[in-house]
């Protein structure tokens, strides 16, 4: 009897054992080592050394311009995005639960750009808006609008991230958002329809409300992953023009590996988990579920 | 039962295997690996073992910015590999500085390193000791489309004849036209290679003249946003711009000139083996790298070298391979596979005396060896990493139209930071 206990105490932690022990190694352990890592600095000393130096290295990122500016475009770039993301795939969600004919096949159509990989997405669309030979001003030039410079102008390449972005990230998270929307009961619709509610009125009093765990999830990894942003930086502008897209992910890079300073990098991104987990713990107070 | 038996088969396979391969890990072979992006490196690699049956080399191939992230990811880690380490020419001191390569002076006769262009021993070397030997060397030539220019009224430069900028300006805005009016240029006047970073565009302030670095190697501020700085590429700037010549965005020049969108445009020697080899549609010519009227000529140059890791395990076989690969029998294997620079000058004074090279258009490669005398090393400090990458930043803005002093100002300020750390 009591062996049977102690077995049964034990079963989910065996269970669960793998994905700690993942989660440990792949995440923790190497959150631990970040901070580390950032108390250190391997560049200014002879030999390759490491030498420790405290906390001068956030010292270093606080003092930096063009890092405080990468945190203030970083956070415009965000405050911009997930909210556009967000709301853009709740949208899409609702048209695309309508039940009419050939719906699947819709369904099917707007999901190709998630099967498509983030970098290929981006040089395509780079391709497309180049300023002289790109797809995108040459459908401009036919239909009379002016050329557009796009990722070469300080005003529209930040722009222009967002919107390759969203390409990918607003039917993706949109999936969410439509299997929310099928699990809710049918019978809380009708009885909405018979009492002749609006489908407006529907949305934001039955639909939005039964949603509210699921936008609480879209959105906070949707600002992780915005917050983390990398590669159509990397491809397309480098941070240009002007600093206009010089994200926090890419100064991170640019001092890391290819300045070879790793302390100073490391810094950068322990501040940048900082500034995400509040972030974050914000958007869960706000919508947390009310029971 | 039978699957029993099946896996005890395996179990006893697998046994055996492991048993038969012993003493093939025992035996002395051993494999050096190499990160680079360099075309014909699996031929010098393959010709080394055949010397040396006991080395091998393994080629990673990556792309031109990865070879440089990929090393200082490994370096910096201290990690015993890559054991071969492809440096670029101006970051020999950067990992010098570091400690990351190995002093090879003891394994290098005199023999060898008098062999080498002048330029290239000088930036070999950190602190006065050899690091990392020249295997690549470069020269930079102004390239044009011959049909083009005469269309445009314009009598194309002789092979010896060089052109200054303001002739090249001239002719890039006869050449540079729009006959379709779409608003984009059908032919542009003029592009370099690559627009965007210090080694093709260091001669336009250089030859004014005037300083690329301060003389301490690790002051730019009132160097880089002075007055002939601001001037050499406001002409630049202009180009893109008001004079709408040169193309914008990430295009690849090479492209454009092949498909004679392009009238003039500078490069490396390297492109001649590649317009030979893989013709083009139109009468093409070489001449000497351009420069101020009244300035100085100066040709971006040098190229990649080789070290070795200061922490591989096999120092020894790791030196013998960088010997290979920096003597003048490899330099043959480059310029047969690559038509890349030699960094040898033996092979330089080869080119020009070959009667082959006397007809064009292998006459193109004695235009591009004699501007090895012109050739500027790029700026000798540790802080280069930091000076190119934030200088590209600045030369990208300038051909979008950013305002020039501006943007060399703030580069100025961002590399000065940079460069600060390294003082003493």
């Amino acid at each position: 009897m009591l062996k049977s206990v102690s077995l049964d105490r034990w079963t989910p932690v065996f269970f669960l054992a793998p994905a700690i022990v993942l989660l440990l190694v792949f995440r923790y352990i190497p959150i631990v080592l970040g901070f580390e890592e950032a108390l250190y600095t391997n560049s200014l000393s002879q030999a390759g050394a490491r030498k420790f130096v405290g906390l001068s290295n956030f010292l270093a990122v606080f003092e930096d311009p063009v890092v405080w500016g990468s945190f203030k475009t970083t956070l415009i770039f965000s405050l911009v995005v997930n909210p556009l993301q967000v709301g853009l795939a709740l949208l899409l969600a609702e048209l695309v639960n309508v039940r009419v004919p050939g719906i699947a096949v819709f369904r099917a159509i707007y999901l190709i750009p998630i099967a498509i990989s983030a970098p290929v997405t981006a040089i395509a669309w780079g391709l497309a808006l180049d300023p002289n030979y790109g797809l995108v001003n040459g459908i401009f030039r036919t239909i009379g609008l002016p050329r557009q410079p796009f990722l070469q102008s300080p005003d529209q390449a930040l722009w222009s991230i967002i919107g390759i972005i969203s390409w990918i990230g607003v039917p993706y998270w949109s999936l969410f958002f439509l299997a929310g929307l099928q699990g809710i009961s049918k019978d809380v619709l009708e009885s909405a329809h018979v009492d002749g509610a609006s489908n407006l009125r529907t949305f934001l009093s039955i639909k939005l409300p039964l949603l509210r765990r699921i936008i609480a999830f879209v959105l906070v990894s949707d600002t992780v992953v915005n917050f983390t942003l990398f590669a159509p930086v990397y491809l397309l502008t480098r941070g240009g023009p002007q600093l206009s897209t010089h994200l926090v992910m890419y100064e991170a890079y640019r001092r890391g590996l290819v300045y070879g300073d790793i302390g100073i990098a490391s810094a950068i991104i322990s501040v940048l988990l900082i500034v995400v987990i509040v972030v974050v713990v914000v958007e869960f107070i706000v919508l947390r579920p009310r029971h | 039962m039978f699957v029993r038996k099946f896996l005890r088969l395996i179990v006893l396979a697998l046994s055996l295997s492991l048993l038969l391969a012993a003493p093939a890990l025992a035996q002395d072979t051993v494999e050096l690996s190499w990160i680079t992006d360099l075309p014909g490196a699996e031929e010098v690699a393959e010709r080394f073992t055949e010397y040396n049956p006991n080395i091998t080399v393994r080629v990673d191939k990556v792309t031109f910015r990865e070879v440089f992230q990929q090393n200082q990811i490994r370096l910096g880690a201290g990690s015993p590999e890559p054991d071969i380490v492809s440096v670029d020419a101006p970051v020999v001191a950067a990992y010098g500085f570091r400690g990351w390569l190995l002093p090879l002076d003891e394994a290098f006769s005199d023999e060898q390193t008098d062999g080498w262009i002048d330029a290239l021993y000088t930036s070999s070397m950190y602190d006065g000791q050899l690091l990392a030997p020249p295997i690549w060397n470069s020269a930079q030539v102004m390239y044009y489309n011959a049909d083009l220019l005469e269309a445009a009224g314009i009598t194309p430069p002789a092979p010896d004849e060089r052109w200054t900028w303001e002739q090249v300006t001239e002719a890039a805005q006869a050449l540079a036209n729009d006959a379709d009016g779409d608003g984009v240029n059908d032919v542009w006047g003029l592009q370099f290679g690559q627009y965007n970073r210090i080694y093709q565009l260091q001669p336009i302030p250089e030859s004014l003249p005037t300083a690329v670095l301060g003389e301490d190697a690790l002051t730019v501020e009132g160097i880089i946003d002075s007055e002939d700085w601001v001037k050499a590429f406001t002409w630049f700037g202009d180009l893109h711009n008001s004079l709408g010549v040169s193309p914008q965005g990430g295009i690849s020049s090479g492209e454009l000139f092949r498909n004679s969108q392009l009238g003039i445009y500078v490069d490396g020697g390297w492109m001649i083996n590649q317009f030979i080899n893989n013709p083009v549609e139109f009468t093409w010519g070489t001449a000497p790298h351009p420069y101020w009227e009244g300035g100085e000529i100066t040709v971006p140059g040098d190229s990649w070298h080789l070290g070795v890791n200061a922490n591989t395990e096999h120092p020894d076989e790791a030196t013998e391979f960088v010997k290979f690969a920096s003597s003048v029998e490899a330099g043959r294997i480059w310029f047969d596979v690559w038509g890349v620079w030699p960094a040898h000058e033996v092979m330089i004074q080869e080119l020009i005396d070959d009667p082959d090279n006397a007809e064009w258009p292998n006459q193109a490669f004695v235009v591009a060896a004699g501007e090895a005398p012109y050739v500027t090393p790029r700026p000798l400090t540790v802080g280069y990493l930091e000076y190119e990458e934030i200088l590209s930043d600045a030369f990208e803005d300038i051909r979008n139209g950013a305002d020039v002093a501006e943007s060399l100002s703030q580069a100025a300020g961002r590399i000065q930071r940079e460069m600060d750390k390294y003082r003493p």
